[in-house]
């Protein structure tokens, strides 16, 4: 049973710590939204379940309240022809809120990602601190991906950063790896978990880390 | 143990021969040193015999324990007792160092067809291992060489090469950029690991390793070939007259 804060907004996404979320869901798009209370802390997990049925996430983040704080941390794999587009949009409209957003991918085969995270820093958002990280593993010449962080800022006291990485497995790990007798199913397999690992790792809230790192672990697979 | 009958290679897409006839036999028991200028073919040579990808042999072929190791993938040479203590040990973030130790220990121990160990008899064998090194037990829990200084790097090579206990050994610089107490760290693994049905290889710059770990055959790389062979007097000779008096 969950508490009245800790919501499972749809198979794969865990809301902490906020009570204002609401969820849309269609066939094959999930809309989410949320807007934190004054000086809560938030997380929100996205893990996409490997058989998923939506194609489509988006989730809006509106800070009308001051002194909240919202983390996102996301991951998507995605097999075979699979493809999923995800958008977020983060408003900043009040003074001291932070959002951080740490977002990675795992492309195998002939998969598809779409990823846009935007931030937009309204002119009475003072002393906001918003970042955005997306990185991308593509483990197939096959596998694409196209992801755009956007920035809009219109205040002028602000700490913005966002990135975004597409990359392959790293040769000289794979081979030193593979050096030390480990087989190269192995030495990728590794890899792949080592890149996933940064967002479980910051799993402070215990009952759920279990759970979500046996996801992870069975969408690695 | 090792035969390298003229080996010629390529590196990368180009034509250019970065190994241009290489002839060696190193037998269970000796300690060969091979030394050379930079660009001489050292890494290449090292790389090549590791299986790292990027070379194309054109020319002649090595014999490890009568099999032909470049028919083999990398960890299959692994698995018959190839090591290479690497001059840049890579980072590998997110990977923890023990798990990666343990996991090439029982890779290579099931290849082998030996029963893999479990947690409590890895444990017992790495403390050992790492109070050799001078290495702090705090290592295991960090990842793969990330944020470890040259001398950490190198010592966590040697550490892999007493676990792996593999029967043929190649450092190639593993003194290069170390301070006197790693150099003797370094030196006193190599040490340890001599023995009858062991070889080591040893590629370097400079002579002062070799005043630790004193080699039965020195060589001389240059031009992708070598030049000259003679003993551990040779080195002494290079250190005081250069490449160039060759």
């Amino acid at each position: 049973m969950l508490h009245s804060k800790e919501r499972m907004l749809t198979p794969g996404v865990l809301c902490l710590g906020t009570e204002f979320v609401s969820v849309h869901e269609t066939d094959h798009v999930v809309d989410i939204k949320i807007e934190p209370e004054t000086a809560s802390n938030s997380i929100l997990y996205f893990i996409l379940p490997k058989a998923s049925l939506a194609k489509k996430f988006t989730i809006e983040v509106n800070f009308h309240h001051p002194r909240a704080a919202l983390t996102i941390l996301g991951l998507y794999q995605l097999h075979d022809r699979h493809s999923v587009e995800i958008q977020t949009t983060i408003h900043h409209w009040v003074p001291h809120c932070t959002s951080k957003q740490i977002w990675k991918g795992v492309l195998h085969d002939a998969s598809k990602a779409a990823f846009e995270g935007r931030i937009i820093v309204h002119p009475k958002a003072q002393k906001t601190s918003a970042h955005l990280s997306n990185k991308n593993l593509l483990l197939s010449k096959m596998a694409e991906v196209n992801t755009k962080p956007i920035l809009e800022i219109e205040a002028d006291d602000v700490q913005c950063t966002h990135g975004a990485t597409v990359g392959c497995l790293d040769q000289n790990a794979l081979f030193y790896l593979r050096s030390r007798g480990i087989s190269v199913d192995d030495a990728r397999q590794l890899l792949i978990d080592a890149f996933v690992h940064e967002i479980t790792d910051d799993i402070s809230y215990e009952p759920f880390k279990k759970q979500i790192e046996s996801w992870v672990t069975h969408y690695v697979v | 143990m090792l035969k390298i009958n003229n080996l010629h290679a390529t590196v990368g897409d180009s034509k250019t021969a970065i190994l241009t006839g290489i002839n060696l036999t190193i037998n269970a028991g000796e300690v060969h040193a091979i030394m050379g200028p930079n660009g001489s073919g050292k890494t290449s040579l090292s790389n090549i015999l590791t299986g790292r990808d990027g070379y194309t042999v054109t020319q002649g072929d090595i014999l490890f324990l009568d099999k032909n190791l470049l028919e083999l993938s990398v960890e299959e040479r692994a698995a018959a007792g190839v090591f290479l203590a690497m001059q840049y040990p890579v980072e590998i973030p997110g990977v923890n160092n023990s798990y990666f130790l343990k996991t090439a220990l029982n890779s290579i121990r099931q290849q082998r067809g030996e029963s893999p160990l479990d947690a409590f008899e890895f444990m017992q064998m790495i403390k050992h291992y790492l109070t050799e090194v001078g290495m702090d037990e705090k290592f295991l829990k960090r990842s793969v060489n990330a944020g470890f200084s040259g001398g950490e790097k190198k010592r966590n090579e040697i550490l892999q090469m007493l676990l792996l206990q593999p029967k043929f050994a190649i450092l190639d610089e593993t003194d290069s950029g170390l301070d006197v107490d790693a150099l003797q760290v370094v030196a006193k693994g190599v040490n340890q690991m001599r023995h009858p049905d062991r070889a080591i290889l040893l590629i370097t710059h400079y002579q002062r390793l070799l005043n630790y770990v004193e080699p039965d055959f020195v060589h001389i790389l240059m031009n992708g070939k070598i030049v000259k062979s003679g003993g551990k007097a040779l080195a002494l000779e290079i250190e005081e007259s250069g490449y160039a008096s060759l």
